[in-house]
């Protein structure tokens, strides 16, 4: 378990003091893959650094499986960072030295056996999916086949810890897929606990059980992905989630409704979570209230195995009766808001 | 024909003289830049071992003698080479000097070649848990390697020129003898033959440099 018990982290900066992070509290369990995100600037990667200690807090403790880490010596600090792989977005290898190698280093400065390096190597290059570029440079690679080495490197003394630093900004988004697919795989079947600092929400979206929203230095949100996507609070989080589950009628779709419109008419947006995402309320709102219903938009998204439905319809009918279909709605236990056209004149 | 009114045995000789004084200095020059130079990346602003005031005064101190021609060196240096070696003249002398000028432009240019080197890969180290050394050794120095190679291959061209100057303390060496014979004497062949010679081996060195160069690199 890794914990942040009050952290702040305060820089002296040229025109006085920066305040990188405020009173951070988080827990992160094991075998989790815990997703904290964040404009640039928001301090996560500082706080992810304070994990190996390659940061330290200015106030608060960092627990790794009950280790203070602020507290240690260098020696037991380097006990501690060979249980904790960690991969970069600039992957950060050795231009000079071959793929072997690089995935060796860790071993090498552990001081193990030859034979028992290549082995481990060997396995890992197999699981990267990299046996066949051993021997070749880093700057031969495509920059996914870099981060393979990257994350192979991580992994060959066997953490029980990966941190991820923003690694897979760097890459085009079919290789990110295949990066994060990976990185699921570790979790899974390794049993590793992922942390992952990133500004992309797709990354969250696709392999994350929890996250945190971090801005200007303070955690604003928090807590399973579901929750958090199918129900933003805060107005950066809802930024961040409607790029990838987005939950808002277009432009145009706005001025043909004003446009088009007479009479008395609601637009309603709901959300379908868990079983009753794919139930059938349209058909069942249509036939009991006899309304005619328009749909405007429609997705469904599935996040840490489950599924989240979002449906925007349109409503058209007396304000009683559209009254009672959102509280039929409620009933079947369905979120249900009212949106008004925010576009289009 | 030309061959032949040529002073063979001097010339030979004077390369003799040349090597042994540009591989002593070097050799011992490239261990003490070396020194200095982590010294220096070490204690700088974000370095391992951020020490302003051992930064600032080998900072200065470098500055200072890059900064006196290598002729106002050889003379300014004059008791410090006799206490070293005993003697203010000949080659072994012209050894005190030559160093005292290589260490400190030889530590500029590996200086430059360590700052090369990606912080990223620094801290990437660290997160392995690498001790100091490691992280010199075992990714430092490799990725500067080449530059570092580079460098050499740089300072060692420098310190073929500065033997020439070397000669007004009776150094001697293929530089000396152009401006003895050459200058002095007003032996032209003589004078040839000794500039072909010097084409010759500074583009031997910087060929050999390059190539060592790139096969740190890669491979």
């Amino acid at each position: 378990m890794i914990e942040f018990q009050n952290i702040s982290k305060v820089y002296q900066g040229k025109n006085g003091e920066v305040q990188a992070l405020e009173h951070v509290n988080l827990k992160i369990m094991d075998g989790e893959i815990y997703g904290i995100i964040g404009l640039s600037g928001a301090g996560k990667s500082t706080l992810l650094s304070m994990i190996n200690g390659l940061e330290y807090p200015s106030e608060g403790t960092v627990l790794v499986n009950g280790n203070n880490i602020c507290g240690m010596s260098f020696s037991g600090l380097q006990k501690i960072r060979r249980t904790i792989g960690m991969i970069f977005q600039e992957f950060n290898l050795l231009n000079s030295r071959t793929v072997r190698h690089n995935i060796s280093l860790p071993l090498i400065i552990a001081g193990e056996d030859k034979a028992v390096i290549r082995e481990r190597v060997d396995k890992l290059l197999q699981f990267v999916g990299l046996t066949d570029k051993a021997e070749q440079f880093p700057d031969q690679l495509s920059g996914g086949q870099k981060q393979r080495v990257g994350i192979a490197r991580a992994l060959v003394t066997n953490p029980s810890i990966l941190l991820s630093d923003e690694a897979t900004s760097a890459l085009d988004p079919d290789t990110m897929e295949s990066i994060l697919d990976l990185l699921k795989r570790i979790n899974k079947e390794m049993g590793i606990t992922i942390v992952m600092v990133t500004h992309q929400i797709r990354a969250v979206q696709k392999i994350c059980n929890k996250v945190a929203v971090m801005q200007s230095g303070k955690v604003i949100e928090e807590g399973e992905v579901f929750q958090v996507f199918s129900n933003p609070q805060q107005e950066i989080t809802r930024d961040f989630v409607r790029t990838v589950v987005p939950d808002v009628i277009t432009p145009s779709v706005c001025r043909q409704i004003r446009m088009e419109s007479k009479g008395n008419y609601e637009i309603l947006r709901l959300k379908f979570t868990g079983n009753n995402a794919l139930g059938d309320l349209i058909y069942q709102i249509n036939t009991k209230f006899l309304l005619k219903t328009r749909i405007l938009h429609a997705t469904v998204t599935e996040l840490d195995e489950q599924t989240l439905g979002i449906l925007i319809l349109q409503i058209s009918g007396s304000p009683e009766q559209i009254a009672e279909v959102e509280e039929y709605v409620r009933v079947c236990g369905v979120q249900c808001e009212e949106v008004k056209c925010q576009y289009g004149f | 024909m030309v061959f032949n009114i040529l002073p063979w045995g001097d010339i030979i000789e004077a390369m003799k003289t040349t090597f042994f004084m540009v591989s002593i200095s070097l050799f011992i020059g490239t261990i003490l830049a070396v020194i200095l130079a982590f010294a220096l990346v070490l204690t700088n602003d974000g370095g391992l071992w951020e020490n302003r005031y051992v930064f600032y005064g080998l900072n200065s101190v470098i500055s200072l003698i890059r900064s006196l021609p290598f002729i106002i060196l050889i003379t300014f240096i004059f008791p410090f080479t006799k206490m070293i070696v005993g003697t203010r003249i000949g080659a072994t002398a012209a050894l005190v000097p030559l160093v005292c000028f290589i260490v400190p432009y030889l530590a500029r240019l590996f200086e430059n070649s360590l700052l090369g080197v990606d912080k990223g890969i620094i801290r990437a180290a660290k997160a392995m848990g690498a001790n100091y050394f490691q992280i010199i050794w075992y990714f430092i120095l490799p990725e500067a390697k080449s530059s570092m190679i580079l460098s050499i291959t740089i300072g060692t061209i420098s310190l073929i020129s500065a033997t020439a100057q070397a000669g007004t303390i009776g150094a001697g060496g293929i530089g000396d003898m152009a401006l003895t014979y050459g200058y002095e004497r007003m032996d032209v062949p003589v004078m040839l033959a000794t500039i072909v010679i010097l084409v010759v081996i500074v583009q031997s060195v910087q060929t050999l440099g390059n190539y060592f160069a790139k096969r740190a690199r890669n491979h």
